[in-house]
């Protein structure tokens, strides 16, 4: 009995045990497959729409047009030409197009009850680059250092609901990292051979937090994915242009552990790194893989040279009397400010006149890169030791033969679009816009470092700024600490409780405390309007530039430039007495951050014969403020150059007007018990100008008492006086600059003078804005 | 008396070990029949479940071998732009030849291969049929044993015009009988 119990109950067990067994089997025979495969599918799919999609980010930045065949297929996901140099865009892009492949597989997979989402956490990628990065929000972009990279990061988690399988989660990363060794292998008369380093996606490692990567060597790059080389292109004297030329590879080693030496075709110059002293060829490196990742890699990372002051520290002048007298300037100069323009044809400009290069500065193109990655270090005693970042601005131009002159004239078109290519064009070049300041004689040169950001996802720079554009009903202004400048014109001819000036363009030149206007400064003015003096004055609209285009809360950080271009004049006392017979006006007005000066420049020319009382080359108002003027002599017509006749004004009406001859390169009004001076400085090309049109009659005016016997005190170039009537030949080109500066009786950057020779505080700034002693460009000491 | 009770005693104890171990012996020895027969006896599920989890890996190993080496790329960007394949013919043929000369003897496949579109507008996916490849007369051979699998594969390689490209993969492989 009990063995039979016992035997009964052992069998029992055992079948139990046997089905358990047989159950589990089966279950693990069924569900392994189907997880492992499935889950191994989604993960690897997941990696690749990752790798598409930076695929796509890195082509459309490296070049839209190039890769249409790809790029305009997810222009509705927001990629496109517009937006090339947008990452952020991109990657809004990419997470759109991550979320519908997300939903597509919980679709496709649907039968395995298919979970999936993805979390974007950071990946430290300093051991990769050799500088601190990380990749946190999907995808980055490091280019255009001699170690650059792509790539994309995130963890995907899947459920399996289905089959009961829950929370598997997998780190999916795609990278592409190029190494360029700067120092070249050989360089011969035909070649340039040189060493790259790339690697491909990589191991992470956890033991640091965040986990950080050490991409794998890529041996494909032959045989599956493409390298290219950018040299820069040089003028027949040598010179860079500016533009890029893609050269020709000869040969391509792999070398193992993913190094390749690459031959091209032709040689390039050999350049020594100012900074480290380090040699590199100036090239660029583009890599891809057979994803179509992307990296742009440049061999250099900065732009180094030196701003050499050529300013005299002692001035030279002749008293009234004639006695010549020697001005020794203050050793604090920090008025002398200089806001100097680089083109990407690598010229610079100083009031739109080419600087003088030193021919031993070897000064490679910028790489192919966004404007708004580039930035600026300045020095302020010459040394690396203040060289630091400062604002930079960023502006367009173009070179355009002005029809009616037939002459080449420079001119703005606005401020860069900051997602556009720094790249020089056949008709417009980008102007990045910076400012040197010597702020005492003993220094002589700064240095400047133009350089890049590698973040692809870097913004135009925005720095703080004391200058404003105010535009409503009653204000078209450049606010500025020192300047209200007024525009008026066409679209608003009223200024301020002051004239109506019919839309005749000027600048009104207001007190930005108190709103109190000075009077215009006229930009060009002819003829007699009764006994006006004036009558034809350009008549147009200014049009301002003041932002970054897709920017707008980014102001221009450095100047606001007005442009004024018209064929009409109009008459500034009367309606609707407009011409198109007298002269065409070319006009660019300038407000400065920083400094006290407003620099004005100006094309005007004749289309027709045309006889006036009186002819003026530019005047400032000054609305009875003054109470002290002065002029310097050109020594065209009188013996002496820069012999000075100061006065105070003598407010008599008869004559209202004051003219003496031969102006020279400055005019000045001021009121020391107002602490309140203005300068006309007149570049030498101008005072030749006046002199040349106007002849002997050529004068400096000052209108002392104003119609309805009201105080002036203006300062005026003229070529004629209205007492005179002359006629100006059709064809005449008249092309100046004026600036405006503001001087003080004391302060940075001023001596002290007592109120008769106030001007001397401007006299010593004078030469800055002359074409004989602007600033050289030379190589770093 | 008390010394014939004890002997009878301890003679009756004995004798009920030795039944004890007997029980015992004979449990071990039909477990371990029971046993022997099992190992030696397969039941007809296990060996279709095995056969069809093999299919599963095989047919998903042919789909991850194909896209280790861009066969998809290559396939769709050798069709017209934007034009399936004429018919319901399978006329993918380098993609069926690459995918029969990566598999065993004697295993048939049928592939669709089917682009997804996703339409911003609406948030929708829809797939469009682009194409099938096979080795067998689908029409008229049927499959003895057979499994379907999903994949689904985002086009990275070349060329452009492919790049980025998602697709849906329907594959039944198996046998013929």
């Amino acid at each position: 009995m009990v063995v039979a119990a016992v035997l009964i109950i052992g069998l029992l067990v055992m079948s139990i045990l046997v089905t358990v067994y047989e159950a589990h089997t089966l279950f693990l025979t069924t569900r392994s497959p189907v997880v492992r495969e499935t889950v191994g599918a989604i993960t690897a799919d997941f990696k690749r729409a990752i790798a598409a999609m930076l695929a796509l980010a890195t082509r459309a930045y490296f070049n839209y047009s190039e890769f249409t065949d790809f790029t305009d297929r997810f222009g509705g996901f927001g990629v496109s030409a517009y937006n090339r140099h947008n990452f952020t865009v991109a990657r809004i892009a990419a997470k759109t197009y991550l979320e519908y492949w997300r939903q597509f597989i919980m679709k496709a997979y649907g039968e395995y009850g298919v979970q999936v989402s993805y979390q974007l956490l950071e990946l430290n990628l300093s051991q990769e680059l050799g500088r601190p990065r990380s990749v946190n929000n999907l995808m980055k972009g490091y280019w255009y250092l001699p170690v650059s990279g792509s790539y994309a990061y995130a963890k995907l988690k899947l459920n399996l609901t289905a089959l009961g399988f829950y929370n598997w989660e997998s780190d999916v990363f795609v990278g592409l990292t190029v190494t360029v060794y700067r120092n070249p292998v050989s360089v011969t008369a035909s070649n340039v051979t040189i060493i790259l380093n790339v690697r491909q996606d990589g191991d992470l490692d956890y033991s640091r937090n965040p986990p950080s990567v050490r991409g794998a060597p890529y041996g494909r790059l032959i045989t599956s994915g493409w390298v290219r080389i950018y040299y820069p292109e040089k003028d027949a004297q040598g010179r860079y242009t500016g533009a890029w030329r893609q050269a020709r590879i000869k040969d391509i080693t792999y070398g193992g552990m993913g190094n390749y030496s690459i031959t091209f075709e032709p040689a390039v110059d050999v350049l020594t790194d100012p900074l480290t002293k380090e040699q590199y060829v100036p090239i660029m490196v583009v890599v891809s893989d057979e994803r179509g990742i992307i990296v742009e890699a440049s061999t250099y990372k900065y732009i180094v040279f030196s701003i050499q002051r050529n300013t005299p520290d002692t001035l030279v002048y002749y008293d009234s009397s004639g006695q010549k007298q020697t001005l020794n300037r203050p050793s604090d100069i920090s008025n002398e400010v200089y806001t100097l323009e680089m083109s990407s044809n690598l010229s610079f400009y100083w009031l739109n006149t080419t600087l003088q290069i030193d021919p031993k500065l070897k000064l490679p193109p910028f790489p192919y890169i966004p404007i708004k990655q580039i930035r600026v270090n300045v020095s302020l005693d010459g040394t690396k030791a203040t060289l630091f970042e400062r604002p930079i601005q960023y502006e367009n131009w173009t070179t355009t033969i002005w029809r009616l002159a037939n002459i080449p004239v420079n001119l703005p078109v606005g401020l860069s679009d900051p997602q556009m290519d720094f790249v020089r064009g056949d008709k417009y070049n980008t102007r990045l816009v910076f400012q040197v300041k010597f702020p005492s004689t003993s220094i002589k040169q700064q240095l400047v470092a133009l350089w890049w950001k590698d973040d692809l996802d870097a913004q135009p720079a925005a720095y703080p700024t004391q200058i404003t554009y105010i535009r409503d009903s009653t204000h078209k202004d450049i606010m500025h600490p020192l300047y209200d400048v007024e525009l008026v014109d066409l679209e608003h001819p009223q200024s301020r409780g002051y004239l109506d000036y019919k839309g005749v363009a000027a600048a009104v030149l207001r007190d930005p405390q108190t709103d109190f206007a000075f009077g215009p400064y006229n930009l060009h003015a002819f003829d007699t309007y009764g006994s006006s003096s004036g009558r034809y004055g350009p008549y147009g609209v200014w049009k301002v530039y003041y932002s970054y285009p897709r920017y707008s809360w980014i102001q221009a950080p450095i100047r606001i430039f007005a442009l004024l271009n018209t064929t009409f004049v109009g008459n500034v006392y009367a309606s609707g007495d407009v011409r198109s017979d007298y002269y065409a006006t070319l006009s660019i007005l300038s407000v400065v951050n920083g400094t006290r000066y407003v620099p004005v420049l100006t094309y005007v020319y004749w289309m027709k014969d045309q006889e006036g009382k009186g002819y003026w080359l530019a005047t400032e108002m000054g609305r009875g403020v003054a109470d002290w003027f002065l002029y310097l002599t050109a020594g065209l017509q009188v013996k002496l150059q820069n012999q000075t006749y100061n006065s105070p004004f003598d407010w008599r009406s008869d004559p209202p007007v004051e003219c003496y001859p031969d102006p020279g390169i400055m005019l000045a009004h001021w009121n020391w018990s107002r602490d309140l001076g203005r300068a006309l400085i007149l570049n030498w090309n101008g005072v030749q100008k006046l002199n040349s049109v106007g002849g002997s009659d050529a004068r400096f005016c000052t209108t002392k008492i104003a119609s309805e016997n009201t105080k002036q005190g203006s300062i005026e170039y003229v070529f004629w006086p209205s007492d005179v009537e002359r006629t100006v030949n059709k064809g005449t080109l008249v092309a100046f600059w004026n600036v405006i500066f503001d001087f003080r009786s004391s302060g940075p950057g001023f001596d002290t003078y007592p109120g008769s020779d106030a001007w001397k505080n401007a006299y010593i700034y004078a030469p800055m804005f002359l074409e004989n002693y602007a600033p050289k460009v030379g190589p770093p000491p | 008396m008390i010394y014939l009770l004890r002997k009878l005693s301890r003679g009756k104890r004995e004798k009920g070990q030795v039944r004890i171990i007997e029980a015992i012996l004979a449990t071990f020895m039909v477990v371990s029949v029971i046993m022997l027969v099992m190992a030696f006896t397969r039941p007809l599920k296990s060996v279709y479940v095995r056969e069809t989890a093999d299919l599963r890996r095989l047919a998903y190993n042919l789909l991850n071998t194909l896209a280790d080496n861009m066969v998809f790329e290559k396939t769709i960007s050798s069709m017209p732009q934007g034009s399936p394949q004429a018919g319901n013919e399978c006329t993918l043929y380098n993609l069926g030849f690459t995918a029969t000369a990566s598999l065993p003897p004697g295993l048939l496949f049928k592939m669709d291969v089917y682009k997804v579109e996703f339409n911003l507008t609406t948030g929708s996916s829809t797939l469009k049929w682009i194409g099938c490849a096979s080795n067998y007369d689908w029409k008229n051979i049927r499959l003895v044993e057979s499994e379907p699998i999903i994949y689904t594969y985002v086009c990275t390689g070349d060329p452009d015009s492919v790049r980025g490209t998602t697709l849906l993969i329907h594959l039944v492989i198996g046998y013929s009988g």
